[in-house]
């Protein structure tokens, strides 16, 4: 099995420092993020919450590269992703950031196996291993015998099992996951965060939740609320928990 | 990454391409039928012109000039009585014509004499060309004889003459009738002799038709005093007209020992004027090809972009999922590839009938159109396709490269998705 935290340095697994997003100019700017430092561990499972336009997606964007900060920087492994040239970064997407989106985000013309090993075939994985790979998950988190379906066949539960596989096969050292309970029921939800915890736990792979869901925040081991662009709490908790303070309205 | 993997990899962009092509099956259908036709117009207009060339090029020198000309160095431009090929010293004539003939490229060969002087009928005289030929020779190289209007030929032995049917009607004389040749002959003498009217041709050359007397060969020799081995030019009919230059060559080398000045030289040389019209045709050729390809590099874009500002999401989400901009033009070139490739299928479904057709059975449009003089050959409006592989394969190279070409600002624009504000919807 391999293990996440393999050729990676002791450097924290994300990194950001005074870490700034801007949209617009002048008057009709908007911070989504603000000053935000943080340092997460390789290994950590942390659900970052706050309410909708808090920042969390834009946060998780600046981490994986998708955007570009305004000002600070953002670290994965100890690199400077906003230093990055378009294929640097594609490539460490590539080998070490796994992406689950909200909305699934399948390709609508790969099959539910192809999709799930899109990212294994960008890496050059062998054909044979990487189906093998695709159909132990598979089997794993109840796709099984669906993998020849096209998403547009699939319920939401099965498209997002399909893009957690996507995201988690190959074992990435770091999975930035975007709301990916938000529309499942709750066996679906308990099923996809054990695969996830199990992950984390066996191959020490890093895991990033923007989540409103208590079950998610339950597991999670962290817990960092983002309120307009700030960090409001970074706390530490024990699996299971459910600190009170996540649960109460902003500002109280 | 092994070879082996590569080529995997390459069949799995060739997939998404096929898919997202059938993602949008009509607007994919119209485009790849557009190239199609496009493909299709390249092959057929460009086999019509290649044949209309050819027939241009054929009619100019097979109507009188032959494609091949073997003379004496000194005959031209002056050309002198004694400027001969053969003769005393020199190489004979029938054993020029057989080492000629023996060359596989070599149709036919006919030898020729030229003279000058005047044609007197009972009522007038009239300056003219003579030209002493083996009718039957001729034939194997030339066209001007099937226009024999009336009568025939010159038979052997009969001293007779074959008139233009304009400087007949000068003379006011017809077949059977009587005329005196006269004409400054090789040795200085004034040669003259009488001469019955075998027929009146018509080539459609009006000098030729208003000036030349067409006299057995061994005839024009008495009246010239030139030797019966010695005439002033042979002309070849090749198998391609093209090959005149090549095969030149070859006569020039084979035909060096024979102890004879001679000089071998192909139409392309002597007829000049039928080398720039071929270029003009290959110019128009590749004008369509541009043009027609132009098009559709505009349609296969089009619908290439469309295809990115739809896709957006998916762009982003490919570079989230560590697409490098290398990869994503792949894909999207990946796509116009499997659209070019489709579209020479059935370019070539709809083309390959019409053109087989047209070589098989060209169409006349003679009685539409009727004959045109042409630089001095007489042209027919045949609507024909002169079949040559290199225009279906050019056609095809062109197309899927105009395809591919025409996809890469798409695949540009693909990989410029701003892929946050895209996943965002924005």
């Amino acid at each position: 099995m391999t293990d996440a935290t393999q050729g990676t340095t002791s450097a924290p697994a994300v990194e950001t420092r005074e870490l700034w997003k801007t949209f617009g100019e002048g008057e009709t700017a908007v911070h989504a993020v603000q000053n935000v430092t943080v340092a997460i561990q390789p290994g950590e499972f942390v659900a970052l919450c706050g309410p909708s336009g808090s920042g969390k997606t834009t946060l998780v964007n600046l981490i994986g590269g998708l955007t570009n900060p305004t000002r600070g920087t953002a670290k994965v492994d100890g690199r400077d992703v906003g230093a990055m040239s378009e294929r640097e970064r594609a490539q460490l997407r590539l080998e070490r950031i796994g992406f689950v989106f909200q909305a699934y985000n399948l390709l609508p013309v790969l099959t539910a196996l192809e999709n799930a090993e899109f990212p294994l075939m960008l890496r050059g994985v062998e054909r044979e291993e990487r189906r093998k790979e695709v159909m132990e998950l598979f089997e794993h988190i109840g796709l099984g015998g669906l993998q020849d379906r096209r998403p547009g066949a699939l319920s939401g539960g099965q498209q997002q099992r399909v893009a957690v596989a996507r995201a988690v096969l190959g074992a990435p050292a770091l999975v930035l996951a975007d709301e990916p309970t938000a529309n499942l029921d709750t066996a679906a939800s308990d099923a996809l965060l054990e695969v996830m915890e199990l992950l984390n736990e066996e191959r020490k792979v890093t895991f990033i939740f923007c989540t409103h869901d208590p079950r998610v925040m339950r597991r999670a081991r962290r817990i960092i609320r983002l309120v307009d662009g700030h960090v409001e709490r970074d706390e530490e908790k024990a699996s299971g928990d459910l600190p009170g303070w996540v649960l109460e309205p902003v500002g109280t | 990454m092994s070879r082996r993997r590569a080529m995997g990899d390459r069949g799995f962009w060739l997939r998404i391409g096929w898919r997202n092509l059938g993602r949008h099956r009509r607007r994919s259908v119209i485009t790849a039928l557009a190239l199609a036709w496009g493909f299709a117009a390249v092959v057929l207009f460009n086999g019509i012109l290649e044949g209309m060339g050819s027939d241009f090029i054929r009619s100019g020198t097979d109507l009188m000039a032959g494609q091949i000309r073997i003379q004496n160095p000194d005959y031209e431009p002056e050309q002198e009585l004694w400027d001969v090929v053969g003769g005393e010293g020199g190489v004979q004539v029938s054993e020029l014509l057989a080492q000629v003939r023996s060359d596989s490229d070599v149709i036919g060969a006919a030898p020729r004499v030229y003279g000058a002087g005047i044609i007197a009928s009972d009522s007038t005289s009239r300056g003219g060309v003579f030209m002493g030929i083996l009718p039957g020779e001729e034939a194997g190289v030339t066209h001007f004889l099937e226009g024999v209007v009336d009568g025939s030929p010159p038979a052997e032995g009969a001293y007779e003459v074959l008139l233009g049917q304009e400087l007949a009607r000068q003379l006011r004389i017809g077949v059977g009738e009587e005329v005196v040749l006269v004409a400054p002959a090789a040795d200085g003498s004034l040669g003259n002799e009488l001469f019955t009217v075998s027929g009146i041709v018509r080539t459609g050359i009006p000098e030729v038709d208003a000036a030349q007397a067409f006299l057995r060969l061994d005839d024009l020799q008495f009246l010239l005093a030139l030797g019966p081995q010695e005439v002033h030019e042979v002309v070849l009919a090749v198998n391609d007209p093209w090959a005149a230059p090549e095969v030149s060559r070859r006569l020039v080398a084979s035909l060096s020992g024979s102890g004879s000045q001679i000089q071998v030289t192909p139409w392309t040389e002597f007829r000049p004027e039928l080398v720039e019209f071929a270029g003009l045709i290959s110019g128009m050729n590749w004008v369509i090809l541009v043009v027609i390809f132009l098009m559709a590099a505009f349609g296969v874009a089009n619908t290439m972009l469309m295809g990115t500002f739809e896709r957006r999401r998916e762009f982003a989400v490919v570079k989230a999922l560590g697409m490098g901009p290398g990869r994503i033009v792949t894909m999207v070139v990946g796509e116009a590839l499997v659209l070019g490739l489709l579209s020479v299928v059935a370019g070539a479904l709809i083309s390959l009938p019409l053109v087989l057709w047209l070589i098989h059975y060209p169409l006349d449009l003679t009685p539409i159109a009727g004959e045109q003089m042409f630089m001095d050959g007489l042209f027919r409006f045949v609507l024909r396709v002169e079949h040559s592989w290199d225009i279906p394969i050019r056609a095809a190279v062109g197309l899927v490269l105009t395809a591919t070409a025409a996809s890469v600002y798409p695949a540009l624009r693909a990989v410029r998705v701003p892929a946050a504000e895209a996943l965002a919807g924005r």
